[in-house]
């Protein structure tokens, strides 16, 4: 064979899909506070944050990849699984990338989950189906899904955590933090909440936990049910209507119908200052409990 | 910063009320990025349409027939957004001008609401002008609220149309789903609210579905291949 045949044997082999599953082990200098893009069709992207100026990809690529994009510029690296055109048979790859701690942060998946911790810059996940969890403590979190499930540890920070059908759970939170799921539910959980605005068309909404001062709580639902679980001796105005639901109340004064001849009703009630919680309802039921 | 986080901060960009640093990234972006130019000439105009939306509306008393037909031929905004293009510069565009209809929807039912509570102000002066029974200020700002989100809910269900053979048939499961979930919850708060026009509390809820509406549509426009 000439050397024309096997350059071009060579560059065939080099373009062809992996037919088993590659590992990979790559490491490249990045900014103490740069960007970092991950884009992995299925499969998992784990990513953590450490205490180095590098980005380190460790993991596996699945069979029928074509390759692993692995590009670091001044400011931006950016980590890609490339697939064949037209791929049909491919499995996953499963991704371990460790970042610079302070770096901003942006995953898109199709099926594969995500999850982020320890990275202190802006944060930005996004799946189609793939579950995603947020831990750390990042400057900003954008976790959105179709179908996955979304579950924020995320002690301090702000963001926003949204699904169409997924659950939305919130541990911890304390940070401004808006969520939102049109069928899937949300749950709240945490000591010192500061503000949340929380929504659902039908999925339901269960917040425990108690407020910092000042603290607000928003609720907003179409048909699913509201159960808000306070402290016995949470210190704030309450202000709760439904249209045709129920409303119970723990914490004192039984609600009033808001007419004569219609089903709606309101409760609005303090138990001390600082401290607002709004629940409003269209035909699902509210409920406010002690702890 | 890339085009998609571009288009979700025009609202701010244009409102003058991202940081500095934000501010900087998004213009030196749009300086390279003709289709986030055009997504941004777009909520400008919507921006400045909003702007001008009146505070009050004092309609002529032959006013409510013709918005009324408008609405039933669906051609409420129709001119605004043009006819549907499917290549993804113009879903950029379609999006973001989608996204500014929401915001002159949420304007446009906050003064509703505002309205609603002098609501028999609104009557006594709609029997003064010789408004229709029960055509109120009030339910003509609905009826342009409910315009201007029909617009926008047509516009992203062609563009989740145009790339259904994209989308994985599980997907389209849950948004399909999710998208008729919504349309029952809308359904049935606009028929609550022809039996109670004087609520105060349903068009707040109503636009938080639209907005949840938009917001799911607008994602779904823009997942991406396989998803």
């Amino acid at each position: 064979m000439n050397r024309i045949g096997i350059l071009a044997l060579t560059m065939a082999a080099a373009a062809m899909p992996a037919a088993a599953q590659q590992r990979v082990d790559e490491t490249k200098p990045a900014a103490k506070d740069g960007a970092v893009e991950v884009h992995n069709v299925a499969g998992s992207v784990r990513v953590t944050g450490w205490d180095q100026d590098q980005v380190a990809v460790t993991g596996t690529l699945g069979r029928g990849t074509e390759r692993l994009e692995f590009t670091a510029g001044e400011r931006r690296t950016v980590v890609r699984v490339v697939l064949p055109h037209n791929a049909h048979h491919v499995d996953g790859s499963d991704l371990e990338i460790k970042v610079p701690r302070g770096s901003s942060l942006e995953v898109n998946t199709v099926s594969a989950d995500i999850s982020a911790d320890k990275v202190s810059g802006e944060t930005v996940l996004e799946s189609v189906s793939g579950e995603i969890t947020v831990g750390g403590e990042p400057k900003r979190f954008t976790a959105r899904t179709v179908s996955g499930d979304v579950d924020i540890t995320a002690a301090s920070a702000p963001g926003q955590a949204k699904s169409v059908s997924g659950t939305v759970k919130l541990n911890g939170v304390t940070g401004d933090v808006e969520a939102g799921s049109v069928s899937g539910d949300i749950s709240v959980k945490g000591d010192a909440i500061s503000h949340v605005d929380l929504e659902t068309t039908s999925g339901d909404i269960r917040l425990d936990a108690g407020l910092a001062k000042d603290g607000r709580v928003t609720a907003k639902t179409v048909s699913g049910t509201v159960e808000l679980v306070l402290p016995a001796a949470t210190s704030a105005d309450f202000d709760v209507t439904t249209f045709s639901g129920h409303i119970t109340n723990a914490f004192g004064p039984e609600a009033k119908r808001t007419s004569e001849y219609g089903p709606g009703k309101e409760l609005s009630f303090s138990t001390g200052t600082g401290g607002r919680i709004v629940a409003r309802s269209f035909s699902g039921n509210v409920h406010l409990r002690k702890k | 910063m890339n085009c998609r986080n571009v288009v979700e901060r025009l609202d701010e960009f244009v409102d003058g009320t991202l940081t500095a640093a934000e501010r900087g990234t998004v213009a030196l972006h749009l300086e390279s990025c003709p289709s986030c130019r055009e997504a941004e000439a777009g909520v400008r105009a919507l921006a400045a349409r909003g702007a001008a939306l009146p505070q009050a509306i004092e309609p002529a008393h032959d006013l409510w027939p013709g918005i009324a037909a408008r609405i039933q031929a669906g051609t409420v905004t129709q001119g605004r957004f043009g006819a549907a293009r499917h290549s993804w510069r113009h879903h950029l565009g379609a999006l973001a001008a989608a996204a500014a209809a929401l915001v002159v929807v949420s304007s446009v039912v906050t003064t509703l609401i505002v309205a609603r509570r002098d609501a028999t102000t609104a009557s006594s002066r709609a029997g003064r002008t010789g408004l229709a029974a029960g055509v109120t200020a009030a339910s003509l700002e609905l009826a342009q609220a409910r315009g201007t989100y029909e617009a926008a809910r047509r516009q992203l269900l062609a563009a989740l149309e145009a790339r259904r053979s994209s989308l994985s048939p599980a997907t389209l499961k849950v948004l399909d789903e999710n998208v008729r979930i919504i349309d029952e919850a809308v359904r049935q708060m606009e028929s609550a609210l022809a039996r109670d026009p004087g609520n105060q509390e349903l068009p707040s809820l109503l636009v938080t579905a639209y907005r949840q509406e938009i917001d799911m549509l607008q994602r779904a426009a823009g997942l991406p291949a396989r998803g």
